[in-house]
């Protein structure tokens, strides 16, 4: 009998220690809460140049940084992590996000939105997130895996289809 | 019964996260009407004005409410979604938080009750506006601490309105025996939809004399990997996933609740007791089954004292001692419980006795378990929380 209670707890042991382990050598300890987004930026056909991008990430904390466009409009933006406590464990995870662009002494809501996954290009299913953005259009909603942006851009995604309305009631159910 | 499917609701206590303090209620309404294809209806004269929230939106430190009504398909539904803040978090947390008196006057967690006190105006604005809408049924949904002022929330509308429906997803607990005996049957069981997976960790704080609506019927028990109870499978994501496509009908309730009998025989068996789910299960059911024994006996009295969560402890530890000293039938059980419970907490399996067992002794027993589970649940809740400072 004591042999069984040392033996289940030995086992109980060991699984907490690798247990721990796992998540300390897979989990390199940052969340990305804004992954790399590059990108042409154009107004009326026109590229963009010159203009000053600031991009804002925040989670437990406030991050942000800034980019400038070249002659073509194209700008780039490394990912954006952030370390908390949260990273042993990712899980309910709420990022909000923006970007906004001054160009000829106007301000454009480039993106704003929420990334609700912690992986890094969450916001483009894995892919790496390459956008058309144009400043003249009015900005648009879209949902990926549960993320959800209002932008002026557009990349090489599947959206979210919205909730299936016919599943909404218990009754519906029924075959 | 309109009751709504779980994957309905629980997609909709997702949504609450999404509405950051970013975002503003314009943003939120073009969300909701693409994802639920305009089944929502936005009347920003009419629905709530709120100096800060603006229409819809009920934010206050703690807490996060989302209020809405359904038109078209959804006609005749109002929707409160509810999401808590770490602010409400480190209150659960704290074990010096007591308890207070709900919208019937029964004891809940002070945390949640004074969340759900602190937006009750901007709810009562909402539920007149609803009456005025000819609103048939209200929908209260939350994941998490959300899940904890939803049920607040609908014991108050029970009283105040009509009957709601409540959803709760990985809900922590949010009442004595009182409150969930009087919620329940206020509610209707039929009426109470409380979803959790099995290894989630969050259901079982604020421990013990805590316990869970509804306290009887049935639950929505989500099978999930794991020997001990932990915080991956808390995430809204998980209970998403678990719930997709399914009907209420189809999740089982929890299957090995353990019958009388089947406690007594486990309080018995003077084995190591490991930290595990299974044995949180038995030791859960085994601390309810021996209060009720002992408050049968002594009265419990607790419902008019409102203390802080070490005066529960006091009071199980009084009732308990109560016990042992009142009828040597329900002493042995008390005996048995407090040997188990310091075999959990990893003490020598030296018999102890009756009369060793002092008041001082049990409460302290009672604080070790406790602190164990809510050092555990800590760590689960720090995952689930936004930002708070803005809310």
């Amino acid at each position: 009998m004591i042999k069984k209670s040392v033996r289940l707890m030995l086992l109980f042991t060991l699984l907490l220690l690798f247990g721990g382990a796992a998540v300390a050598l897979t989990d390199i300890g940052k969340l990305c809460i804004f992954s790399a987004i590059s990108g042409v930026i154009t107004l009326n056909g026109q590229p963009v140049a010159h203009a000053r991008l600031i991009r804002t990430g925040e989670k437990e904390r406030t991050h942000q940084d800034e980019t400038t466009t070249d002659e073509n409009g194209y700008f780039a933006f490394p990912p954006m992590y952030e370390r908390s406590i949260a990273k042993f464990l990712p899980m309910e995870f709420v990022a909000s996000q923006t970007i906004m662009v001054e160009y000829k002494g106007k301000k454009y809501k480039l993106w704003s939105g929420v990334k609700w996954k912690p992986e890094e290009n969450a916001e483009s299913r894995g892919k790496p997130l390459v956008v058309q953005c144009q400043l003249e259009i009015d900005d648009k909603y879209i949902s990926v895996d549960g993320s959800k942006f209002f932008t002026l851009c557009t990349w090489d995604v599947e959206p979210d289809p919205p909730f299936d309305m016919n599943k909404v009631f218990e009754s519906d159910m029924e075959d | 019964m309109n009751e709504i499917t779980p994957g309905f609701a629980a997609t909709l206590a997702r949504d609450v996260y999404k509405i950051v303090d970013s975002s503003s209620l314009a943003s939120a309404i073009r969300q909701l009407d693409f994802d639920y294809k305009g089944s929502f209806a936005f009347n920003q004269q009419n629905l709530l004005k709120g100096k800060t929230g603006g229409p819809g939106i009920i934010k206050c430190r703690t807490a996060f409410g989302f209020t809405l009504i359904g038109q078209g398909h959804l006609k005749g539904h109002a929707f409160i979604l509810f999401r808590g803040t770490k602010f409400l978090a480190d209150w659960l947390t704290n074990l010096n938080a007591g308890v207070s008196s709900s919208a019937c006057g029964y004891p809940v967690h002070d945390g949640f009750n004074t969340t759900f006190n602190t937006m009750k105006p901007k709810l009562q604005a909402f539920m007149n506006y609803a009456r005025s809408q000819n609103i048939h049924s209200v929908h209260c949904i939350g994941h998490s601490l959300g899940g904890a002022v939803a049920t607040v929330c609908a014991e108050w509308i029970a009283k105040s309105y009509s009957t709601p429906y409540l959803y709760t997803f990985g809900s922590p607990r949010v009442g004595l025996m009182g409150f969930a005996n009087s919620c329940t049957q206020r509610l209707g069981q039929q009426r109470i939809f409380r979803a959790y997976h099995r290894t989630d960790i969050v259901p079982f704080v604020p421990s013990w004399p805590f316990i869970h609506t509804p306290d009887k019927g049935r639950d929505y028990y989500l099978p999930s990997p794991g020997i001990i109870p932990w915080k991956t499978y808390h995430s809204m994501d998980r209970y998403i996933q678990s719930v997709q496509n399914r009907s209420w009908k189809a999740i089982g309730s929890r299957p090995n609740t353990h019958s009388n009998g089947a406690i007594e025989n486990w309080l018995k068996q003077n084995t190591v007791v490991a930290f595990t789910l299974s044995n949180i299960e038995w030791l859960n059911d085994a601390i309810v089954y021996v209060l009720k024994k002992c408050v049968n006996k002594v009265g419990w009295g607790i419902s008019n004292t409102f203390g802080s969560a070490l005066t529960l402890m006091d009071k199980m530890a009084y009732i308990l001692k109560k016990g042992i000293d009142l009828a040597q039938s329900i002493s042995t059980s008390v005996v048995h419980l407090l040997n188990k419970m310091m075999l959990m907490l990893g003490y020598s399996q030296n018999t102890v006795y009756a009369m060793e067992y002092t008041h001082a002794i049990i409460r302290r027993l009672f604080m070790r378990l406790q602190y164990r589970l809510m050092n555990h649940a800590n760590q689960a809740l720090s995952q689930v929380l936004v930002k708070g400072q803005n809310i």
